[in-house]
């Protein structure tokens, strides 16, 4: 057993306790909109940043953006980039970073929790949906989804079978998606017997695993209700174009969808399903993760010779492998891009387009890639949220808190608060409660 | 040890941790947790096999998270909706094929008779439930048949069964009495026989079960060694000694540029390589845990000798004795261990490191401080990779960590980031030589030095802590938790049986089912 000290304090971590801290527009927002219209996208990229290239630098409404987010420009009205933002507590580096990301260490992350939460009501078929393009693949530091303590939601990183599964058959199987079908048939029979055994299961075991047994318990009510539900009209899998994907059955290791030349690909398909199940209302939440954290993954199109990860260890700002870096992080932020502009031109099932009631949270679990740290993270967000966010803008939280960058698990809070959770904390409450001041509204 | 946010599971207790006492055996074993055990995808592939003799794929099922390095951990596995997506996909079609393939395999009655859809129900759920069903159990499947042909009826009982959790799950719960549970027989027969050959019991084991004959060490070990003779029995522990090593997922990320010779063909090569090398320790010679450590033999097909350098074997991964110089034979010559410790595009004695040091030795060490620059020196054509890591001795702040981790992953320099030989780094010779530091404890500043890779490894085979590390982390395999203080006692056991033993190998996975706490849980 390891006996080594580990880490030191920060410098000045309970400095200047009596500074107030600098309040952004002054006011705990108060949603003008319409929180039961949103919808909450969950967008992950690896590795972190050259904070100095990817923070924009202005005022909050003139500021421009640095090497790193300048392909976002022609979505700019729709985003809000967060500066001053701190990952605080849990684990280090990139382990440690994509644990806390969604959870600001609570046990369940943001995207499942808000699932929960909201379908408990709404009764959709999907209470969130976890996507990936390459993110289990060779990934030895983890996911950013948590169904309960140190148990992960794995993203599915095959398009064909996130499709088939959030919408009952596969792209263009054919039909209209209405008819009850023997096989449908044939799944209730099976469901209810199966359901039958599972309360026997739970009556044998008492408190034995219940907790293991509640999550089953609850996995098993969303597919069944899935199959009982009502098929929507208008969105059915004949109106799903794979462009051309197709999964190679010999395809062993790597499979094809976690395949470098069909990384772009996968990615595409995957946003274009999250728009689809969005706009068809098979959930409100969607996540989607590139790769995962020590992205072992080449993007030659990007220009980068080196894989991300390798690239993220970008030594000097000016070396060869930061222009990668920058190359790489380009990269994803154009794919980033046509998210926003697939959201755009998607209509929204509460009215207008799906960004207009979306909020769109883009992430990575670390700050500066050279430090392994987390602080002054590379977040932002975009989309209407229902009238509760205004694009265009740069906001600042450095040293907000006696000094110290405000803590993201507020961001949890606000995003939760704009889902119409009225929570007042998120995981870690270190420094301080309540959403993120001057971020709703 | 800097795992933060994972449900430990380990036995655990109000009381004092059990005490150890070096070389005696101790008599205060602490049973695990009472447990509900997801089946892995290989375990389900490999269940629905011998269940229904139809090979399904099960890509669809979510990744396993990994905890330690091993798949099984049964706290960290959570059925979602996507797993229930995918067994119920699964099921559906496995059950049309089985009625259809198989319907000799899983029917033993005439549906003319009355009673057939009963008796199929009870001889069928005893194999899916892998113990006999309850009366209410066998009523409550009754339905399936309603209003269906036979057939039908089959094959919505085995479907419904599929995704059941008395099906899906392992369990290891066991019937209460006072301050333990023990497992039922048939809950020990699925645990040996999943260990043992990675799928549900066999007919000779279910017999045991039925007969009450898997209560003592005695009759465990015995069905132990039965299975570990199978030819299953030696997939599974190629399959651990793929995770304890962590080279499951050998990377094909390598820089291509850089590596061109490291093809699909040499990586594929390379796995076989450690397959057919802990084989024939492990079986053909009845080794030692010396003996993977030290050998002069290898074991390659035509082109990874090509690639290693070596002459062409007579028959594919047939043991040969390798050159002298060659620097090959034994685990820490492996290419798939070497390929799988270091980077995209260079060795990593940091990787490699720690590799021995958690892997090996069990001794996990803490990551590098949040807020410091843990960027790797850039390649430079001047120097050697060692040269460019010498930041991590002369600076105090790396050196307290990286002593203990350099100038052990130093002793690798004489192969490349993807396992071939080098003895020439960018024009300088490569010097290979180093020395564990806290060998047997971290806090320990003694320094044993070597020369080479295979002195490296005689340190390691001669050492008590690498001895006592293998059998440790094949218990965290076996039980599926995390281990901690009150595990110590069962864990010493296996350790000093293992010492007692001669280090014979074997043995050592026999031992495991032959622990009192094999088939003993806590009560509550």
């Amino acid at each position: 057993m390891s006996n080594i000290s580990r880490r030191q304090l920060l410098a000045g971590a309970a400095a200047a306790g009596l500074l107030l801290p600098f309040l952004r527009g002054g006011r705990r927002a108060r949603a003008a909109g319409s929180p039961q219209k949103t919808k909450a996208i969950f967008v992950y990229v690896p590795d972190g940043c050259i904070p100095a290239k990817w923070h924009p630098i202005g005022s909050e409404t003139s500021f421009t953006l640095g090497p790193m987010t300048e392909p976002l420009a022609p979505v700019k009205d729709h985003l809000l980039f967060l500066k001053g933002l701190d990952m605080y507590a849990g684990g280090a580096t990139h382990e440690g970073g994509v644990r806390k990301v969604l959870t600001a260490t609570a046990p369940q992350s943001l995207d499942v929790y808000l699932g929960e939460k909201l379908n408990a009501v709404d009764q959709l078929p999907h209470a969130s949906i976890q996507l990936g393009a390459a993110s289990n693949f060779q990934n030895g530091s983890g996911s950013m989804s948590f169904i309960g303590a140190g148990v992960e939601v794995k993203p599915d990183d095959d398009p064909v079978n996130a499709f088939t599964r959030i919408f009952g058959a596969a792209p263009g199987a054919g039909g209209t998606g209405t008819e009850d079908t023997p096989e449908k048939k044939r799944r209730r029979s099976i469901l209810d017997l199966a359901s039958a055994d599972i309360t026997r299961a739970r009556a044998k075991l008492g408190a034995v695993e219940k907790e293991k047994l509640d999550i089953h318990t609850a996995s098993f009510d969303e597919v069944q209700r899935r199959v009982s539900g009502q098929p929507i009209a208008g969105c059915t899998s004949q109106s799903f174009d794979l462009r051309g994907y197709a999964n190679i059955t010999t395809d062993y290791y790597p499979k094809t969808y976690e395949k470098e030349d069909k990384f772009q690909q996968v990615g595409e398909l995957q946003m274009d399903i999250a728009a689809l199940a969005l706009s068809c209302k098979m959930t409100r939440i969607v996540s989607l993760m590139w790769s995962h954290p020590v992205s072992p993954t080449h993007i030659p199109t990007s220009g980068a010779g080196l894989g991300n990860h390798d690239a993220s260890h970008y030594g000097d700002p000016n070396s060869g492998t930061a222009t990668d870096f920058v190359s790489l992080k380009r990269w994803f932020m154009e794919r980033f891009v046509y998210l926003i502009q697939k959201l755009a031109a998607t209509p929204d099932p509460d009215g207008g387009m799906l960004i207009d009631n979306a909020v769109v949270f883009l992430c990575s679990e670390l700050g500066d890639s050279n430090l392994h740290d987390h602080h002054n993270m590379p977040f932002l967000l975009a989309g209407g949220a229902a009238g509760q966010l205004r694009g265009g803008r740069l906001l600042d939280y450095t040293g907000q808190v006696n000094g110290d960058n405000q803590p993201h698990a507020k961001l949890l809070v606000s995003i939760a608060n704009m889902m119409g959770v009225p929570i007042t904390e998120y995981g870690y409450t270190g420094h301080g409660t309540g959403p993120l001041p001057g971020l709703i509204g | 040890m800097g795992c933060t946010g994972i449900i430990t599971g380990g036995s655990g207790g109000d009381d004092a941790p059990p005490e150890i006492v070096p070389g005696v055996h101790c008599d205060d074993e602490r049973p695990g947790p009472r447990q509900l055990r997801l089946l892995t995808r290989a375990e389900y592939a490999a269940t629905v096999h011998d269940l229904l003799g139809v090979d399904v794929d099960t890509s669809s099922i979510p990744v396993e998270p990994r905890v330690r390095g091993f798949d099984n951990n049964a706290a960290a596995m959570a059925v979602t909706s996507r797993h229930l997506d995918a067994f119920l996909a699964i099921a559906e079609t496995t059950s049309t094929a089985a009625v259809k393939d198989h319907r000799a395999q899983v029917l033993h009655c005439d549906p003319v008779a009355a009673d057939c859809a009963r008796q199929f129900i009870a001889d069928f759920g005893k194999r899916a439930f892998r113990r006999p069903l309850t009366d209410d159990e066998i009523n409550g499947f009754l339905p399936a048949f309603q209003g269906q042909t036979f057939d039908d009826g089959m094959g919505i009982a085995i479907a419904s069964m599929m995704v059941s959790p008395s099906f899906l799950y392992r369990w290891e719960v066991g019937i209460s009495a006072g301050s333990s549970s023990t497992l039922t027989p048939y809950e020990t027969a699925a645990a040996l026989s999943y260990l043992y050959t990675g799928s549900m019991p066999d007919d000779e084991l279910f017999a045991a079960a039925a007969a009450d004959e898997l209560k003592t060490p005695e009759q465990r070990k015995a069905q132990a060694r039965r299975m570990l003779a199978t030819e299953r029995g030696h997939a599974q522990v190629a399959a651990f000694v793929d995770e304890w090593l962590r080279t499951d997922g050998l990377s094909a990320n390598k820089d291509a540029a850089i590596y061109p010779g490291f093809t699909d063909d040499v990586r594929r090569a390379m796995a076989e390589e450690q397959r057919h090398f802990v084989d024939d320790v492990v079986f053909a010679k009845n080794g030692t845990f010396k003996d993977l450590f030290v050998s002069d033999q290898v074991y390659v097909n035509a082109p990874l000798a090509q690639f290693y350098g070596l002459p062409a074997p007579a028959g594919d991964f047939a043991p040969t004795t390798a050159p002298a110089d060659s620097g090959r034979g034994g685990l820490l010559s492996l290419g798939a261990v070497l390929a799988s410790h270091a980077h995209a595009n260079e060795s990593s004695p940091v990787k490699r490191g720690v590799f021995v040091r958690g892997r090996l030795l069990c001794q996990d060490l803490p990551p590098p401080p949040p807020t410091l620059n843990t960027t790797p020196p850039g390649l430079d054509p001047t120097l050697t990779t060692r040269e460019r890591f010498s930041k991590h001795s002369s600076d105090p702040a790396c050196a307290g960590c990286h002593q203990l981790i350099d100038p052990v992953g130093f002793g690798f320099e004489g192969f490349d980031g993807v396992g071939a030989r080098r003895t020439i780094e960018n024009g300088l010779p490569v010097d290979m030589s180093g020395a564990v530091q806290g060998l047997d404890s971290l806090a320990d500043a003694t320094k044993v030095p070597f020369t080479d890779t295979k002195g490296l490894a005689t340190v390691l085979a001669d050492s008590e802590s690498a001895q006592a590390c293998l059998p440790w982390q094949y218990f965290r395999y076996a039980r599926g938790y995390q281990d901690d203080a009150y595990d110590a006692c069962a864990i010493h056991n296996l350790q000093l049986d293992f010492t007692n033993g001669q280090l014979n190998l074997q043995d050592m996975f026999v031992d495991l089912a032959g622990l009192p706490t094999f088939n003993q849980r806590k009560a509550i």
